[in-house]
């Protein structure tokens, strides 16, 4: 058995905190590890240790595999745990992990590498019997062969890194015309996102459902499937809102994903916690996408309907202990809700909105769990992932759960950005949601007009106007003589994005 | 008594405030309504209109009020209504309002492919902004002569920042 008493925990924000929670759920020591901008930040606060990257940005410090190891080193950690993102999947680090006596939580480099290369990915899928969507089988970096293998494909086809993930370096291609501008576009994404600029092409299944297969390996030869997670409802291909089970979900479709998810950990000698993605179609087909390999963002729907701690497992695993579990412990009790709470408009798009959380109340009560990464008075950083917690509700039916979710959607208190929650009540209100009709489509399908979907109601608008004359009134009385108009570049600003349309400008 | 104009969203609207032995009231489309505002710490309010119980988040760091209201939040001018009346009949309105290019989010200056003193083309990539994990062209949009240039490749901008000014 390896002896784990300290983890290094090299991520930042709502994950950082959840291990730190599995951490210390097992009596290990946490440590922290923050960029300048988050040296307050809530992830440094929960750890017992904590040091600097030194530096602002993302490739300045969460990425630096030097820094993070010599930390590691220098605080005697035992192991380092990656979250998601910045260095969960880059093989070379769990390779240094190794080669410095670390133990990196998460499979094996050679596991890693295989995994994250889409094309090899596919081919150890179709060696292991699972089944794919139409693709080309390489590398399509020469332009007038990758347009041969597109026709050959057929059209709308998908351009996707062979590196990638979180949708980065991916386009959708509907003829020919914009086949080429797209590649490139694809291409260069890819190299600036992943230092590797191949891209490859794949049939573009048009409505999909997006169905993942949590699974679970020791190093004795068990595998596990945690059953299923619906993650259909994205924006620019990252995922939304996420459930379990899903909707459509028959224990004889469950047993077959669960079983291809199995195969391919098992041909590819998987360790720790992974998640196998299909698309399954409107006729319950289901192709083989991709293997991530580190803790999902949405686990904790998993945790909720098992009663499983992913992290407490993961530990388990790097530990050389075998499961805690096997298959037939595995039950699914309810149904559990994630929203996904982001510093956002929504209505203008999804930018970005950081800055200062000068109210933040998280919503609590029966079947209620905030995963988070902030507290109230702190700040939202420009260099990150503008995620500002992960709301998730239970239920022992899906209609109880979503009826959980609205009402926790409602007490989320969150004053200073603009946030997701006014986008996550819509689809919790949304008919189709409720009947369980998703794809990847949803947004599009269901909101043509976002914004307009998004629109205050005049009651509302109303008495946010009454709000400020109170206040004004009460409190700051601003009524002078020279009263002028909000600024001008933030009127110009509102004018010229009306004017143009946001999209079109982009 | 007072009477406002408060104007935001594109929509104004009519306040007459009144105090009663300490008492505040408003009223609104000719409805009259008690109020109770009790401040919970800095920019927090929880605010009882005619016993509907809202929380309500302020900033009032610019001219107007930033309102936070149910997760969303709007800007609002409030303005003595006589003397809004006044102002309008003068023909009193906006400044000049200068031509720029702000970044529409916060994020990366990727790459600067303009120079100050180039005359462009209406929708010419102009610079590179990395936002959202994704490489964008910010384009202009306008047929003109640019200023300056306010970014340099590599610097992070927040959103509504000023990146090109036009001539």
């Amino acid at each position: 058995m390896n002896e784990i008493r300290k983890i290094l925990i090299a991520n930042r924000g709502e994950i950082a905190v959840r291990v730190a929670r599995g951490c210390h759920n097992c009596g290990i020591t946490a440590v922290a590890v923050y960029s300048d901008p988050d040296r307050a930040a809530f992830h440094v606060r929960v750890a017992d240790e904590a040091y600097p990257l030194r530096g602002r940005t993302s490739a300045e410090t969460y990425l630096v595999q030097n820094k993070i190891i010599d930390i590691a080193k220098k605080c005697k950690a035992d192991a380092i745990h990656p979250g998601y993102g910045f260095l969960a999947e880059n093989s070379s680090f769990a390779q240094r992990c190794a080669d410095n006596g670390l133990i990196f939580i998460g499979p094996s480099p050679e596991v890693i590498k295989l995994l994250g290369d889409k094309l090899e990915a596919r081919a150890a899928a179709i060696k292991a019997g699972l089944p794919l969507a139409p693709a080309s089988t390489q590398d399509i970096s020469d332009i007038p062969k990758a347009k041969e293998e597109a026709g050959k494909i057929g059209y709308p086809v998908l351009i996707k890194a062979a590196a990638g993930g979180g949708g980065k370096g991916m386009r959708i291609v509907h003829d020919e015309e914009s086949f080429e501008a797209a590649l490139k576009m694809a291409a260069s994404e890819a190299n600036s996102a992943f230092g590797d600029s191949r891209v490859y092409i794949e049939k573009y299944i048009a409505r999909p459902r997006h169905i993942e297969i949590q699974i679970m390996a020791d190093t004795h030869g068990n595998v596990v499937h945690i059953c299923e997670r619906e993650c259909s409802i994205q924006r620019r291909h990252q995922k939304v809102i996420e459930e379990s089970p899903s909707a459509i979900m028959t224990p004889e479709l469950r047993e077959r994903m669960g079983a291809a998810a199995i195969a391919i950990a098992k041909a590819t000698g998987y360790v720790g916690a992974g998640t196998v993605e299909f698309l399954v179609d409107e006729n319950l087909n289901f192709y083989f996408l991709e293997v991530n390999t580190r803790l999902q963002v949405e686990h904790p729907v998993t945790e909720m309907v098992t009663g499983l701690d992913l992290v407490k497992e993961q530990i388990r695993v790097a530990r050389g202990q075998k499961l805690s579990f096997t298959q037939q412990d595995i039950v699914q009790k309810g149904h559990a809700i994630e929203c996904r709470i982001y510093a956002e408009d929504a209505a203008s798009g999804f930018v970005p909105s950081t800055g200062k959380l000068a109210a933040y109340q998280e919503p609590a009560g029966p079947g209620v769990r905030v995963d988070s990464g902030y507290l109230a008075g702190d700040t939202i950083p420009v260099f990150y992932d503008p995620q500002i917690a992960k709301l998730i509700t239970t239920g022992r039916t899906r209609e109880a759960a979503i009826s959980r979710m609205e009402r926790a959607l409602k007490e989320y208190i969150v004053h200073g950005v603009d946030t997701t929650i006014p986008f996550n009540l819509l689809v919790m209100r949304n008919e189709s949601f409720r009947a369980g009709k998703l794809s990847t489509h949803f947004i599009e399908d269901e909101f043509p007009e976002l914004s307009t979907s998004l629109a205050y109601s005049d009651e509302d608008l109303t008495l946010s106007a009454m709000a400020a004359a109170i206040v004004d009134f009460r409190e700051h009385s601003k009524i002078t003589a020279t009263a002028t108009q909000p600024s001008v570049q933030k009127n110009a600003w509102k004018l010229s994005g009306r004017m143009s349309g946001l999209r079109k400008v982009w | 008594m007072k009477k406002v104009l408060v104007t935001g969203a594109e929509k104004s609207w009519e306040f007459v405030m009144r105090e009663d032995d300490g008492q505040l009231y408003i009223t609104s489309d000719g409805t009259e309504s008690p109020v109770d505002l009790i401040r919970l710490g800095p920019n927090r309010y929880s605010l009882i209109i005619n016993g509907h119980s809202h929380e309500i988040g302020v900033d009032g760091s610019f001219d107007g009020y930033r309102i936070f209201n149910g997760a969303r939040s709007s800007q609002f001018l409030v303005e003595d209504f006589e003397l809004a009346r006044i102002k309008k009949k003068a023909g009193i309105s906006d400044s000049v309002k200068q031509l720029n290019i702000t970044a529409p989010m916060p994020g990366l200056i990727v790459k600067i492919n303009c120079a100050e003193g180039d005359a462009v083309a209406k929708n010419q990539p102009l610079l590179v902004m990395e936002a959202m994990k994704m490489e964008n062209d910010i384009k202009s949009p306008i047929e003109g002569k640019i200023k300056s240039i306010s970014v340099s490749e590599g610097d992070g901008v927040e959103k509504g920042q000023v990146l090109v000014e036009f001539a």
